[in-house]
């Protein structure tokens, strides 16, 4: 059984190519190495920590940042899970842990090169245009380096979020291998590319029509969550519903989720990894803003779900927690970008418009745009995430880094920041369309009909969630007790 | 510099070809 597994991978082209690809990058790579030694970098941290004393707890302050945003994956596959199907978990779980692994391949080897090369954050960094970055690619020669080797598991992390948010939006219908290589291509290219000219020193800092003002998205508002949103209403559209969600009038019908338990549980630990995701964006512990950043992150995330809350109670005279969880979301995404810019009263205000985003912006999904968006995806990190880009150009007060909104008679930052979001939204849906094409006309994206209805647990996996349900499985493990 | 940033893109211009025919082609192939 081995050796036929072994011959069947060895008559695979691709696989050729891509051992090919490997053996040539590796053989580069061993050849560069060698002129690392004549750069300036450090790989001990020797050099760093003299220059600095405050560069440990800064690193400590970073990682545990890092980790805090790397559990928010945790957070993200509870949510999905409990929002499909039961038929769909394995699906929709293993699609949220595949993102990760490929994303952090494709950031280490030339994502983070693309997003960071030319931005001079660390060692190694020092080339690239307004376009894109060219230096740091593996963190090899120059980019090993602590200080970049630092921030490159901090933007790891947050590269992976992006990618793991379309997957909710196109859960119980896609086929799997689409669905990775797109998750491939979001990594490696879309949204690296985007980050780079907010964050890596592109074209939307220093804008020179507007005196120098830059776009300002200070933990992602833009960079990850209207990237990610924005790719899963691309995918959404092109995959289309599910079977049964429109009914032959066009009317969209109630699919629900097979476990609130998992949604509230995945909502709270998103809750406590933003946390990690707007504080951790300063990159030090020793910027005091952070306690400023953390309440404002807390009092966006309530607000937006109260409201959420009372616009579904007044609706239903009944209590909606999916709403809620979502109404939540929608604030944390709002706030991401102006949390280190604005007044705690400015993060309630951002946050509760965040509300009404969400639940109406899911209802103009379903009913105008006929977009089947099973956990909210779009309204929560698109329209959210476009809202909290503006808002920086509104409530930013002045106080921190000089950025200053409307609030402050300033309409130059607004621009930029209407600028910025026009610039997310045509490039992240042209580059998804056009990948998202593309495997649709040569892998295919959806699975067929009878699959879905059987569930895509069953069709694209060897286990499913609840086996205990599977008449089959069920009675096997009966005969054997 | 100029001749190891050349060869940090080539190094960075395979592994893109290997990791997409890894990723995007290979479990196209190996799907049943």
């Amino acid at each position: 059984m081995l050796l036929n597994s072994a011959r069947r991978l060895a008559n695979l082209r691709p696989l050729r190519w891509a051992l090919w690809g490997f053996f040539i990058g590796f053989v580069a790579l061993a050849v560069s190495s060698g002129a690392a030694l004549a750069q300036e970098h450090d790989p001990s941290g020797a050099a760093t920590i003299e220059a600095d004393p405050n560069a440990a707890v800064n690193f400590v302050w970073t990682l545990m940042a890092a980790f805090l945003v790397f559990f928010m994956q945790a957070g993200f596959a509870l949510l999905e899970a409990g929002s499909v199907q039961s038929k769909s978990v394995v699906n929709v779980l293993t699609k949220n842990v595949m993102d990760f692994l490929m994303c952090g391949m494709a950031f280490w080897a030339f994502g983070f090169a693309f997003m960071f090369g030319g931005s001079a954050a660390g060692a190694g960094l020092a080339h690239g245009n307004d376009f894109i970055g060219s230096s740091g690619f593996f963190l090899t020669s120059g980019a090993y380096d602590v200080t970049t080797i630092e921030l490159w598991m901090f933007q790891m992390v947050f590269a992976a979020t992006a990618a793991t948010i379309v997957s909710g939006a196109m859960a119980e219908r896609t086929m799997i291998n689409s669905y990775m290589a797109y998750s491939f291509l979001i990594s490696a290219l879309i949204y690296p590319i985007y980050g780079h000219w907010v964050w890596g020193g592109g074209f939307l800092v220093d804008l020179p029509f507007l005196d120098g003002v830059s776009a300002r998205d200070f933990a992602g508002s833009g960079v990850v969550h209207a990237v990610g949103g924005t790719a899963a209403l691309v995918g959404a559209l092109m995959v289309g519903p599910r079977v049964g969600k429109f009914g032959p009038d066009g009317k969209p019908r109630s699919i629900p989720g097979h476990s609130m338990t998992l949604v509230v549980l995945g909502m709270l630990i998103l809750f406590l990894g933003w946390f990690g995701f707007n504080p951790g964006s300063t990159l030090a512990a020793t910027d005091l803003r952070i306690s400023v950043i953390a309440v404002n992150t807390f009092l966006a995330g309530i607000a937006g779900g109260l409201v959420a809350y009372y616009i579904r109670f007044a609706e239903t005279g009944k209590v909606d927690i999916a709403a809620t969880c979502s109404g939540i979301i929608g604030g944390l995404v709002a706030i991401t970008a102006p949390c280190a810019f604005v007044e705690p009263w400015a993060a309630v205000v951002i946050g509760a418009a965040a509300g009404p985003i969400v639940v109406y912006g899911a209802r103009f999904l379903e009913l105008v745009l006929k977009v089947d968006d099973p956990v909210w995806a779009v309204p929560c990190h698109m329209f959210s995430g476009l809202w909290g880009v503006l808002s920086v150009g509104i409530f930013a007060d002045g106080t921190y880094l000089g950025v200053s909104g409307l609030i402050e008679g300033e309409t130059n930052q607004l621009w930029a920041q209407i600028i910025d979001m026009g610039v997310v939204v045509s490039w992240t849906a042209v580059a998804s369309a056009v990948v998202f094409y593309g495997i649709k006309m040569t892998m295919g994206l959806r699975v067929p009909k009878e699959d879905e209805l059987a569930g895509v647990d069953a069709s694209e996996h060897t286990q499913v969630a609840y086996p205990e349900f599977v008449p089959e499985l069920a009675g096997a493990s009966m005969e054997e007790a | 510099m100029e001749d190891q940033m050349g060869v940090e893109m080539i190094a960075a211009g395979a592994a893109f070809v290997g990791m997409f025919g890894l990723f995007v082609i290979l479990p196209s192939r190996l799907r049943k």
